[in-house]
């Protein structure tokens, strides 16, 4: 999470952040985080990839989650992204 | 093989409704992280010679952490909301500074961040302190139970990193880049 939260600050990008599910609910988040992402495709958003944490031995579920929704869209892997020239 | 998923679906979806039933409130949650964090990573300062710690929230975020440091070592403690997630990482300063790894890392990242569930799965590998299910909320008696375990483990298990003393970290990077090889292979790492 902190990695998505530093990569999207530093290309300016939104990211689905959950802090509004209290007291936790995986379920109600996961759908959300569905919805979310839904959303953005169908508004044309272009979707940023960070990886996984290659730190952490367990993968986040949302990474995974995520993975499933996207399959098929066009994501820019974070790499690329920022290695892109950019409009001055 | 599909009853078997069934089942595993069922249960998963009960205990789901379990754990909104049973979750505390986020306040009740990360007031225990804070509270336990300080008491329990203590002999940081006391005995390892680190400043006192300090805390940052970001409730946006739903990310919280304690950060402590010495003269040639970080230790940050983090809790993740999103991810109903507790840790440990363990930092070679740089120039006097805790520095994160880059984003993307590659064969030749520089690493100078690693996490203590590697360290202790090199150095006591029978030590489980994952004894939450995947998915499960946090509570205030499983956060305090976390931080406690992880405290003494880094007591015990990481005297020489708190030293200042870092040759453990390069099998600790070769576990890492090993992970970002594999992910590689399946297509998913950028």
């Amino acid at each position: 999470m902190k990695r998505v939260k530093a990569a999207a600050k530093e290309i300016g990008a939104t990211y689905y952040q959950g802090w509004r599910i209290d007291p936790w609910n995986e379920k109600l988040a996961m759908e959300r985080n569905k919805a979310w992402m839904n959303r953005k495709m169908k508004e044309g958003y272009e979707i940023i990839d960070v990886g996984i944490d290659p730190t952490r031995e367990v993968r986040s579920r949302f990474y995974e989650m995520g993975k499933d929704i996207l399959t098929g869209y066009a994501v820019v892997p974070y790499g690329e992204y920022v290695q892109r020239p950019r409009e001055r | 093989m599909a009853s078997k998923l069934r089942a595993a679906q069922e249960d998963r979806q009960q205990r789901t409704e379990l754990d909104s039933k049973t979750s505390e409130t986020r306040s009740a949650v990360v007031g225990a992280f804070f509270e336990t964090c300080f008491d329990a990573f203590s002999f940081l300062v006391e005995e390892f010679g680190f400043q006192r710690g300090f805390k940052k929230t970001d409730s946006r975020a739903g990310i919280y952490r304690v950060w402590y440091k010495s003269n040639t070592t970080g230790v940050e403690v983090w809790l993740e909301w999103r991810e109903q997630r507790i840790y440990v990482e363990l930092f070679r300063l740089v120039d006097g500074r805790i520095k994160q790894n880059p984003i993307v890392i590659g064969p030749k990242s520089d690493l100078n961040q690693f996490n203590l569930e590697d360290l202790l799965a090199i150095r006591e590998p029978g030590l489980t302190l994952r004894s939450r299910a995947p998915g499960e909320p946090l509570t205030v008696r499983s956060v305090q139970l976390f931080l406690t375990q992880y405290a003494a483990a880094l007591r015990q298990r990481g005297s020489d990193i708190l030293r200042g003393d870092f040759t453990i970290f390069r099998q600790l990077e070769t576990i890492v880049k090993g992970r970002v090889r594999t992910a590689g292979i399946a297509g998913i790492c950028s």
